[in-house]
């Protein structure tokens, strides 16, 4: 195991991803895990709307994950309550100029249909469309199953200086595993 | 009527409704992990306030760095809500701090404006 976790981080070194994180994600978390990514950027002389892009690109896809991931963790609260949250996995590296951050979680197969079609109207789209789109689904009620406005993809792919690369790729009969890479 | 005040977290931003002066003031950041939940109360005193308005001058500062989608949805309902008194009659000034390195807050504070008839989003560089 020792070796083979060796072998795990240098991986993500090949890769230049500098910052990943994998299992039950928090808001908390994500906030401290925004922080060191802001001072990181900072340090590299990013520059302060550059920090703001991959920061907000990190909010969406981080809450995404604590919201909708279909692997979850659940904990009782109080005698009444249970809060869960969602796992997954998020790294942030360099590509060239570019800054990039990977996401990753379990969906369940029969989100694909909505979620595939969706990506791949954004992708279509271009900045001033995107900005269209955005500001019609901010006036709207939000999508039934959302817990946000529907707007957390939007706003990404208008962050981007590419088209969103995804991938879903089968685990069994029932789940996914939904990746997404940014360029920024 | 009480006022609301609500102090900063990390991902939450200070809100200072005060009621006697009448004066809106919502400042920081905003990407809670339940937006609906944090803004309820702020909604639910922004409601009474206004039906109960007179002919008073209400001055909004909202001087906010960043915000998530889904505090941005909270922004426009915000706004609707201001637009729909404006055309009863009542007088809302609404100020958009922004920092001057911050030029998406800018930008921000003139999307907002695209999408508004009656509100004037007074753009202000702090």
């Amino acid at each position: 195991m020792q070796n083979k976790f060796h072998d795990i981080c240098d991986r993500f070194s090949d890769h230049d991803l500098f910052l990943t994180f994998s299992g039950p994600m928090s808001q908390n978390l994500m906030v401290e895990i925004g922080e060191i990514l802001k001072t990181k950027m900072n340090l590299e002389g990013a520059s302060f709307s550059t920090i703001l892009n991959v920061f907000s690109i990190l909010v969406e896809l981080n809450q995404n994950i604590i919201h909708y991931s279909a692997e979850r963790v659940t904990a009782q609260q109080n005698e009444k309550e249970q809060v869960s949250t969602g796992c997954g996995i998020i790294a942030i590296g360099r590509e060239k100029e570019h800054y990039i951050i990977l996401s990753g979680n379990i969906v369940d197969n029969k989100d694909i249909d909505r979620l595939k079609p969706k990506l791949e109207q954004l992708n279509g789209l271009s900045i001033e469309n995107l900005k269209k789109l955005y500001m019609e689904q901010r006036k709207l009620k939000p999508e039934k199953g959302s817990k946000g406005a529907g707007l957390g993809f939007i706003e990404v792919a208008r962050k981007t200086s590419r088209p969103l690369e995804f991938d879903f790729s089968d685990i069994d009969d029932q789940y996914s595993f939904f990746s997404l890479k940014t360029i920024i | 009527m009480d006022n609301l005040i609500i102090e900063a977290t990390k991902y939450t931003p200070k809100i200072l409704f005060d009621s006697e002066n009448h004066q809106l003031d919502i400042i920081g950041e905003t990407y809670p992990e339940n937006t609906a939940e944090f803004y309820a109360p702020v909604f639910k005193w922004l409601e009474e306030y206004l039906t109960n308005l007179q002919d008073e001058a209400v001055t909004v500062n909202l001087e906010i760095n960043y915000f998530n989608s889904s505090s941005s949805k909270v922004l426009m309902d915000m706004f609707d809500k201001f637009e729909a008194i404006i055309k009863e009659g009542k007088n809302i000034t609404l100020n958009w701090i922004y920092d001057k390195e911050n030029e998406s807050a800018l930008e921000y504070g003139e999307e907002f404006q695209e999408d508004l008839e009656v509100l004037k989003l007074n753009l202000v560089e702090k």
